[in-house]
């Protein structure tokens, strides 16, 4: 019984912290790929190729350390992970899904994002569907960092 | 009504071999989702405006998928195709399997990592002939006729031996075992098929929050007739 007390509660301690957590983590990792391709539009690196490489080792570079993180959050705050596997990955979920959305959807209502023929409302459609996609991958990397962590302490 | 899961007897977890056996069960599911998805974004594209020549013929139906819609819908499509029938897979597998997400997972592991790298060729090798499929769906034949077109073949077999498509194989594993882990680990956590999950999650909705049981009061001996 004591043991299972140090256990956060589902809601009111797991879900914000881990609201909080991927909304940094993805937030961080964001911002990292805008500041190096805001750095190379400004270095008049204008390759397409070059600028998807640069993407490509940016975020292989962030990937590692966004599991790291999640995986020594996850050993600090005692994730009963048996009982509130749902609601870890459900709080990644939402977590990275509002950080995708805050980059995505302005620019998706911007007038000249949207191509020829497409109105705004096939932009946000478009726009949404790829934020919840990566919120998806984002849930499913959280939680095997988790998982990794749990079945460390199991 | 309590509706009660088929029982999934405690403590019986199934072979290591298990999780290698669903991975490959997945990888072979996938390659018909695969194709399916090939066939759906030639219907979206263009077999519903070349098969409707009359604009009050199926109106519903264009109005459900003319374009531009056609290609936001792709985008959700991918997300079901791609991302929850994978998990939903997983998730009913280690069910059925009893696959343990805290024993033994690095054969597992390894499997859907090579499914998921494979996976990504299959979807090259698709998307290679893509227009031949379209030509298929459209005209019944599968080779084209009016258009001079390069071998697909060869053109997937330079495609896949770059560098980048090597990355992009490792990177596809990687996402493709995460998606399998947590699957697996859904499943061995609720310990019910993902229909059962969902079926008992919204009765559970649907019924009266129950009180906690009170404490008896002081005085009142709970059972013993007076």
């Amino acid at each position: 019984m004591a043991a299972e007390e140090r256990y956060v509660t589902k809601w009111r301690g797991l879900l914000p912290r881990l609201v909080l957590a991927s909304l940094t983590i993805t937030f961080a990792g964001e911002l990292l790929q805008r500041a190096v391709t805001g750095l190379l539009q400004y270095q008049n690196y204008s390759s397409t190729t070059f600028s998807l490489d640069i993407q490509i080792v940016v975020s292989s570079a962030f990937f590692p350390f966004a599991v790291f993180a999640l995986f020594y959050l996850s050993s600090r705050v005692r994730i009963d992970l048996g009982n509130d596997y749902v609601a870890v990955a459900a709080s990644i979920f939402l977590g990275t899904l509002v950080v995708f959305l805050l980059f995505g959807l302005p620019e998706a209502v911007s007038p000249g994002y949207a191509g020829a023929g497409s109105s705004a409302v096939d932009s946000v459609i478009q726009t949404t569907a790829e934020a919840v996609e990566g919120s998806i991958f984002y849930a499913f990397v959280g939680f095997a960092a988790i998982l990794l962590s749990y079945r460390r302490r199991m | 009504m309590t509706v009660i899961p088929e029982p999934v007897p405690e403590n019986d977890e199934g072979s290591n071999l298990n999780g290698v056996k669903a991975a490959l069960a997945v990888g072979g599911i996938m390659v018909a989702v695969y194709l399916l998805s090939s066939f759906l974004q030639v219907y979206e594209n263009e077999l519903l405006n070349s098969v409707y020549r009359y604009p009050d013929e199926f109106a519903f139906l264009r109005g459900l998928f003319q374009s531009p819609w056609s290609t936001d819908l792709i985008d959700w499509q991918d997300v079901v195709l791609f991302q929850l029938v994978p998990f939903l897979l997983f998730f009913y597998f280690a069910v059925r399997m009893r696959i343990s997400a805290l024993g033994r997972i690095i054969p597992m592991v390894i499997a859907m990592m090579v499914v998921g790298a494979c996976l990504l060729v299959v979807r090259d090798f698709i998307g290679a002939y893509q227009s031949n499929i379209s030509s298929l769906l459209l005209s019944g034949s599968f080779t084209l006729h009016n258009m001079s077109q390069s071998n697909p073949l060869s053109g997937f077999l330079s495609s896949i031996s770059t560098p980048l498509e090597i990355w992009f194989m490792i990177q596809q594993g990687v996402i493709f075992s995460v998606l399998g882990v947590t699957g697996v680990a859904f499943g061995s956590f609720s310990g019910e098929t993902p229909y059962w999950t969902l079926r008992n999650w919204l009765e559970s909705g649907e019924e009266e929050p129950q009180p906690d049981v009170m404490d008896a009061p002081q005085g009142v001996t709970v059972g013993a007739p007076d």
